[in-house]
């Protein structure tokens, strides 16, 4: 890889870190995760001093290297998500020691918001997309098709079929929706602190 | 501890599923609109790089130059091509910057003058005038208008 890539590299990391932390811990943690002190852009260094200090294994191409790297990123927030420290943290209460071998609360539950289907019924993910929809209606239609389908994930095609639009279109559609969460996510956080 | 790894890793694939679903893949993104996406997070990519790379630094300082160790070559690597530009690079880099918009400024005005000119001349003046007349020939007119005037002239200094 040269220079250039691996400073992509850097934002590739860092805007996965920002959208799983945005979905996965939905309280606009995009910043820094409540509970394990990380940022997106901790999470993205801590993933090239692994790589750089030859800890993961990997033989494939070059190209892959992003894919992998972010894979290997999306475990390691996944991990920390589900660390009972951080639940806690999030949970905003205090515990005593022996209580935090069972913690039902759906906030203490992050992998209730790893699968889509769950995640498009949770509801503060829902007040968010509603807010950063009101005024588009071809997200709003975007994000409707997407709960249409029961089963499995859509495709941009399959989408853009249903729709009767492009699959550019919807791949538009679909970087809107993340800079509009994004900044959503940005100014929760704002207010919240 | 494996159970639990497996366990980790469906839902990080479950995640990823999700995350490409709703948002798209982050390596299909410009670098324009990786720059954007961050914007909207609060995040400058410039100030993101010199994070990471300090970060990178610091953990190559800690764990391998003070020890009197090598720093691995991927590391090397990646810290040297994510090193933020110097105080001389980037006085210079504004230098080249300054001269290009200075550049671009004179040839914009440059290309609106002539466009301007061009549009206020007449038509005509816009022609060259390949034809014009032998002035050592003077019509019949010419030659009468000269005669009315001299006697203008003429009759005027007599009075």
């Amino acid at each position: 890889m040269n220079d250039a890539e691996y400073r992509r590299l850097v934002k590739i990391l860092t805007v996965r870190a920002c959208r799983a932390l945005r979905v996965a811990a939905w309280k606009g943690e995009d910043r820094v995760l409540e509970g394990s002190g990380k940022s997106p852009a901790d999470y993205a260094a801590e993933t090239l001093i692994l790589w750089g200090t030859n800890q993961l294994p990997f033989t494939g191409p070059a190209e892959a290297v992003p894919a992998f790297l972010t894979k290997v990123m999306t475990n390691k927030i996944v991990s920390t998500l589900r660390k009972r420290e951080v639940k806690t943290a999030r949970s905003g209460k205090t515990t005593l020691a022996d209580e935090l071998t069972e913690d039902v609360s759906p906030q203490s539950k992050p992998e209730s918001l790893f699968d889509i289907r769950s995640l498009l019924r949770d509801d503060a993910f829902r007040a968010a997309l509603n807010q950063c929809t009101a005024d588009d209606k071809d997200l709003k239609e975007y994000v409707e098709v997407i709960e249409m389908f029961e089963d499995g994930i859509p495709a941009a095609r399959d989408i853009a079929s249903l729709l009767d639009v492009s699959v550019t279109d919807i791949y538009n559609r679909r970087k809107k929706l993340a800079r509009r969460l994004g900044k959503h996510g940005f100014s929760e956080s704002r207010r919240r602190s | 501890m494996k159970k639990k790894k497996n366990e980790e890793n469906h839902l990080a694939e479950s995640l990823e599923e999700s995350l490409e679903a709703l948002f798209g893949r982050e390596e299909d993104l410009t670098d324009a609109e990786l720059d954007e996406e961050l914007d909207a997070c609060g995040m400058d990519p410039a100030e993101l790089q010199a994070n990471v790379h300090k970060q990178l630094l610091d953990y190559a300082n800690h764990h391998y130059r003070t020890l009197d160790r090598d720093v691995p070559e991927n590391l090397e690597r990646t810290l040297r091509a994510l090193r933020p530009p110097s105080a001389a690079e980037k006085a210079k880099a504004a230098v080249r910057s300054a001269e290009n918009l200075i550049g671009g400024f004179l040839d914009t005005a440059k290309a609106k003058s002539s466009e301007i000119l061009s549009n206020a001349l007449p038509a005509q003046a816009r022609q060259p005038q390949f034809a014009f007349r032998n002035k050592k020939e003077l019509s019949a007119a010419d030659k009468d208008l000269l005669r009315s005037e001299q006697e203008d002239v003429d009759s005027s200094e007599e009075r």
